[in-house]
């Protein structure tokens, strides 16, 4: 190929052709689509993504916001007010300018497009006109008024335009069978037909045979629509001429004559063509095409029977268009409703005029102005003249006219059946009719029969049982008394027909016609007043008071009893004064010492108050007041105790142990047998407590022995007082407690009492302290309930007696116990338990589990015994003999079963062998 | 440092400022025991527990919706009340911040709320003029007493182990004595703002709206004693006894606190005292045991600890 190419370049050489030109290599082929140039040109037939095409309004603003496109701009930037979205109008008072608001009308809310569209319809709807009853459509009668437009020019647009809508009138005509053109009513003959048109034209129908006019035995067959009536239509005067005068009548006109035409082309079309009007013959189109307007001056044609019916309308609709067929608005720019016409002149405001000046020191006094007028409405009838015409007038009854023109009566309406009755018999009706009604000793005199027509009273009937509910019933006159107790008299009345003298009498002043309507207002009232009766009277209620309110006096104000109102004032005022003076005295004081600093007992007022039972639970406080009802409460709730009654109980018991110095222990436990069942220890050294001064009041100390026989070891008989004294009142109660021992023969060792101190007792601990033989736990029985129901603290006496005087800490403990008289506190049962056994040399468990054991109260013997020589239990103190027999012993020998023998006198009882070690010990820790 | 005879001086050294409340504090509380937490409610409705030392808010409560006007801390300080503006009082858990009950009964804006001993009856002061007892053992919407004595605001109380003490705007302090079943109206004359007895309770201190504090005698009635020099005519303020009940401490209308000596009623070095707060000082507590540090709330926002010089502690 490159030979070839050469060998063309040669030859293009010789032909002095440079190839290298670049015209040489000029390509006029074109082979393929040429790609589209770089620069983007407007192309609207461009492709673009669905994502990237957006909807634009003519104007090129955005359409289809929010959610078509994923609502980021939610409809701000061109739908609603501002950035935060639709902004609420703010409220702006139109109070002043109510006057100037107008009704909103759908285009305040309507957008340019919307408004636009709106003017489409409006032009279409202007098109598509409705018919007009009266005569086709507005545009027609545009169209008629005008009348340069030529027919061709209307024609084609009649063609063009759509068919005119009927208005809903219209519509339901023609579904009842009308027709356009046709009077409305039922279908006539022929022959009524005709005599309409003849009366229609003004002829009259004298002379006229009807029936000859036409003889078309065809027509005759049908029935045809009445004519159309035409609307009368009343123009409006303007001109200042006489009714009935038209201007411009001719002189036969005026003389009655009918004008042939009113104008020369019309005349054209028919064949009644005067001479008169040949000169504008020629002017006349005579191919005039709208043959509605067409006037045919003939007698009637039936042939022509729609065009004669149009034309009064069309006269009219003409007269009417020709003003206002520049459709006409109001200026807030609705238009006007089709046949009216917007007045030209401003309505007309009312001439105000101004008050007369009221001379001054006028009052107003209705009541000179009322005489005035109850005079005149009184006399209207005397001052009436008879040759007064209005009033000769007005006094003529239609009847009395008729009378003297001597019309024949008008037949009456039902008679009665009184009418048919003859005049005896209608008597014979009235007077028993009036024994029932009035009853026979009529209270008011029975009408004499006299001249003078005096109407009688007459007590209208209630039926008795009516009367007797109404009675029970709402009274409707309880603002007057007067008129209640005359209504209820009334009731009684007829409630009672058998008394009728309970009916009231009529008033001093009263006339009988006031009476009469008096007692038949009552019957009204007992007829609507009575209760409803049955199921439906518990369904309502009555309201308390109808006349409720004050007195009104009617017309103005004027007032006259200023004084009362200051009389009412003054007592009012009066009345508020005394009752803050009443304040006063009582805060007076009190404010007063208040004032001057004098607080105290003038400042202070001490009431009493009862707290809530719960209250005083919340708050751990005794109720104050506890109603007192119960004989035997219940130690929780407690009896409160009462001082004066404490006091009697003491005041007798002194009184019984005044005689001899030394108690008896016996009355004092038989009077404490009965009450003292609750003692416990909630009770103790409270105020509920009833022994709580007793014990202090009967206290008479009692001899030495004892206090030998209870505290004094048997190692040192003798023993100071001071020691005894400074152990307290805990010994000092213990001392009567010996002495009862109610039973003695029964009182074993365990039985004997001991020291309160040692006595941690849960249950009878505080009363056993006090006085050991607790009713409910007799001695003898002691030793078998102890086991059960006793927690005692237990230190073993052998430990007592082995480490007495030894250890201070020990002591300490005890010294502890004894205070505690009443609690059984776990530490000093934990101390007790851990000192034990270091003393006697046993496990704390072992004593621990028989301690257990006991509690249950199994093989007590047993344990006793096992138990027996190592501790002692303290509550089963030996009794004196067999602490006197042991007393030469160690004390660890003794043992509760030892057989107990009948405890000897206290006063015998010289001393006690375990007790007084201990005791002495506690007096010298109290020191 | 202290002069041998007389009351201490009062701590006057500003230590910490709590001002996290907006708008005025109406209350300022000591917890119970060692009291080492504040507990202050305010006027934007929210109750805040501080500690003085540091100044640290710890915890804010809110669930009111009016104005807190009274704190009263438990015994075990595992629960407060408050009350206020929202007519009822709110119980709350300490430590979870949520409100334990509400009890609503009142008819007004509830002025004071106390626990009894061992926080099982809360009694609440109202302006409805009533003082309402509350058991919180038993789930009941009834209280279980109301007292309506009071002709007018009830603006403060004391609950004692066996009695109850109003103070009413009527005037009077009364004093409800459950055991002796009795209740002792003392007439003081103006409106009583604040009591504080003594812990004896055979004294009492009332603060009055007629720029007085009374210290008076709770046997008899009797006026024993009569502080002024503050200001004080419309707002709730509170005298509190210094520490030991030597001294007698009030904020005042002025933004100042006022000492007194309790026995011969003079005030306290530097009379007049600096003013401390913008506004009226609507609360004023002496820590219960410590003896230089004491808690004053305003209507400036802000509640103050106050304590002795560094240096002197």
């Amino acid at each position: 190929m490159s030979a070839g190419t050469s060998r063309l370049k040669r030859k293009l050489n010789e032909q002095g052709v440079n190839y290298t030109s670049g015209k040489a290599t000029e390509n006029f082929c074109l082979i393929g689509t040429p790609l589209p140039p770089l620069e983007k040109s407007k192309d609207s037939g461009e492709f673009v993504p669905l994502w990237k095409q957006d909807v634009r309004d003519e104007q090129g603003r955005r359409r289809l916001h929010g959610a078509f496109t994923g609502g980021f701009s939610a409809g701000y930037f061109n739908t609603v007010g501002s950035k935060e979205g639709w902004t609420p109008s703010t409220f702006v008072s139109s109070r002043s300018e109510r006057g100037k608001k107008q009704a909103a009308k759908p285009e305040d809310f309507m957008d340019e497009e919307d408004l636009a569209e709106l003017r489409e319809k409006q032009l279409m709807a202007g098109v598509k006109e409705q018919r007009d009853i009266l005569g086709g459509t507005q545009a027609e009668l545009i169209t008629t008024a005008d009348q340069e437009q030529d027919s061709i020019a209307d024609s084609i647009q009649r063609a063009l335009m759509p068919p005119p809508d009927d208005s809903p009138g219209v519509r339901l005509l023609k579904k009842m069978g009308w027709r356009p053109g046709q009077g409305v009513g039922p279908r006539v003959t022929w022959r009524q037909r005709k005599v309409q048109d003849l009366l229609a034209s003004g002829k009259s129908l004298n002379g006229i045979n009807i029936d000859e006019l036409d003889d078309d035995e065809e027509a005759k067959k049908h029935m045809y629509p009445p004519r159309d009536t035409a609307v009368v239509r009343i123009s409006r005067k303007t001109d200042h001429h006489g009714l009935g005068y038209s201007s411009g009548l001719g002189l036969s006109e005026s003389l009655g004559q009918k004008r042939t035409g009113q104008s020369g082309p019309k005349l054209a079309a028919g064949f009644g063509l005067g001479a008169v009007n040949e000169a504008d013959d020629d002017d006349v189109d005579v191919y005039d095409s709208s043959s509605k307007h067409d006037r045919t001056y003939m007698p009637y044609d039936a042939t022509h029977d729609a065009e004669v019916d149009t034309r009064q309308s069309r006269d009219s609709g003409k007269a009417k268009t020709q003003t206002s067929f520049v459709q006409q608005k109001f200026p807030d720019g609705t238009p006007l409703v089709a046949g009216f016409i917007l007045s030209d002149a401003p309505v007309k405001a009312d001439i105000w005029f101004p008050l007369p000046d009221i001379p001054p020191g006028w009052k107003p006094d209705p009541r000179r102005v009322w005489q005035k007028n109850a005079d005149k409405e009184n006399d209207t009838a005397t001052p009436m003249k008879k040759d007064d015409l209005p009033s000769w007038r007005s006094k003529m009854t239609a009847m009395e006219r008729g009378a003297i023109l001597g019309e024949t009566p008008l037949p009456t309406a039902p008679r009665s059946v009184f009418d048919y009755l003859s005049e005896a018999d209608r008597k014979r009706i009235q007077n028993a009719a009036a024994g029932i009604n009035t009853p026979p000793p009529l209270a008011a005199p029975p009408p004499a029969p006299s001249a003078e027509p005096t109407p009688s009273t007459s007590i209208p009937f209630t039926p008795p049982n009516i009367a007797s509910a109404a009675l029970k019933g709402f009274m409707p006159f309880p603002t007057d008394p007067v008129k209640q107790s005359r209504y209820i008299a009334y009731l009684r009345s007829q409630a009672t027909p058998e008394y009728p003298e309970l009916a009231p009498q009529p008033l001093p002043g009263q006339s009988t016609n006031d009476y009469n309507k008096e007692l038949s207002d009552y019957a009204k009232s007992a007829a609507i007043f009575k209760p409803v009766s049955g199921a439906m009277a518990t369904r309502f209620t009555t309201a308390a008071v109808v006349e409720h309110g004050p007195k009104i006096i009617e017309g103005l104000h004027q007032p006259t009893h200023e004084s009362i109102a200051e009389d009412q004032e003054a007592r009012e005022k009066a009345k508020a004064a005394e009752a803050a003076r009443r304040e006063e005295v009582v805060e007076g004081s009190k404010a007063h010492a208040a004032k001057l600093g004098m607080y105290g007992a003038l400042t202070r007022e001490v009431t009493p108050w009862q707290p809530s039972r719960l209250l005083c639970k919340r708050f751990g406080v005794k109720d104050p007041n506890p109603d007192i009802t119960t004989d035997a409460p219940l130690p929780g709730a407690g009896a409160a105790w009462k001082p004066e009654q404490a006091m009697a109980e003491a005041d007798l018991q002194t009184a019984t142990t005044a005689a001899g110095s030394v108690p008896d222990p016996a009355l004092l436990l038989g009077a404490g047998d009965g009450r003292r069942k609750h003692r416990d220890l909630e009770n103790v050294g409270l105020g509920e407590d009833e022994d709580q001064g007793k014990d202090t009041l009967t206290y008479v100390r009692p001899s030495m022995d004892i206090f030998k026989a209870i505290f004094a070891s048997d190692d040192e008989d003798s023993d100071d007082e001071e020691d005894v004294d400074k152990d307290g009142d805990v010994k000092m109660q213990d001392l009567p407690a010996p002495g009862p021992s109610a039973a003695p023969s029964k009182v074993s060792a365990s039985a004997a009492p001991m020291p309160a101190h040692l006595r941690a007792d849960k249950d009878a601990g505080p009363a056993a302290s006090y006085e050991p033989s607790a009713p409910e736990r007799p001695p003898a029985e002691s030793e078998k309930v102890d086991i059960a129901t006793f927690k005692p603290v237990f230190v073993p006496r052998g430990d007592r007696e082995t480490k007495k005087g030894k250890d201070k800490a020990k002591d300490k403990k005890d010294k502890k116990k004894g205070k505690a008289i009443v609690s059984f506190m776990d530490e000093d049962e934990g101390a007790a338990l851990h000192i034990a056994p270091q003393k006697s040399g046993k496990d704390t468990k072992d004593k621990e589990h028989r301690k257990k054991k006991r509690r249950k109260g199994e093989k007590e013997e047993k344990e006793e015994a096992d138990v027996g020589d190592a501790d002692m239990w303290v509550e089963k103190a030996p009794p004196p003999t067999v602490t006197e027999f042991a007393a030469n012993q160690p004390a660890e020998k003794t043992s509760p079963e030892v057989p107990a023998p009948p405890p000897p006198p206290i006063e015998q009882a010289p001393s006690k062998p375990e007790g007084p070690p201990r005791a002495r010990k506690r007096a010298i820790d109290f020191m | 440092m202290a002069p041998s005879r007389g009351p201490q001086p009062l701590a006057r050294s500003l230590h910490k400022t709590l001002a996290n409340h907006k708008g005025p504090v109406h209350v300022a509380r000591y917890a119970k025991g060692t009291a080492k937490y504040v507990l202050t409610g305010g006027q934007d409705r929210t109750v805040r527990l501080w500690n003085p030392s540091s100044g640290a808010e710890i915890k804010a409560y809110s669930a009111h919706g009016y104005e807190v006007l009274s704190i009263s801390v438990a015994h075990d300080n595992a629960k407060f009340a408050s009350s206020g503006g929202d007519r009822s009082v709110f119980l709350w858990d300490v430590t979870t911040g949520n409100t334990i009950r509400r009890i609503s009964a009142h008819m007004a804006k509830i002025n004071v709320v106390e626990f009894n001993a061992d926080a099982s009856v809360v009694v609440s002061g109202s302006y409805d003029s009533t003082v309402k007892l509350w058991d919180l053992r038993a789930q009941n919407r009834l209280p279980i007493m109301a007292l309506e004595e009071a002709r007018d605001s009830v603006q403060t109380l004391y609950v004692g182990p066996t009695s109850i003490m109003t103070g009413s705007v009527d005037g009077h302090v009364r004093t409800y004595d459950l055991r002796k079943g009795e209740l002792r109206a003392d007439y003081i004359g103006h409106p009583v703002t604040s009591i504080v007895p003594t812990q004896d309770e055979s004294t009492y201190l009332v603060m009055t709206l007629d720029a007085h504090i009374r210290l008076m005698d709770a046997l008899s009635g009797k006026l024993l004693n009569d502080f002024s020099g503050h200001t004080h005519s419309s707002y709730r303020c509170r005298a509190v006894f210094g520490h030991g009940e030597a001294s007698v401490v009030s904020g005042d209308e002025g933004g100042t606190v006022w000492a007194w000596d309790l026995l011969d009623a003079k005030p306290l070095q530097p009379n007049p005292p600096p003013k401390v707060h913008h506004k009226v000082v609507t609360w004023t507590e002496h820590h219960p045991s410590e003896v230089g540090e004491m808690i004053t709330a305003s209507a400036d926002g802000t509640a103050k600890v106050w304590r002795y010089p560094e240096s002197g502690s």
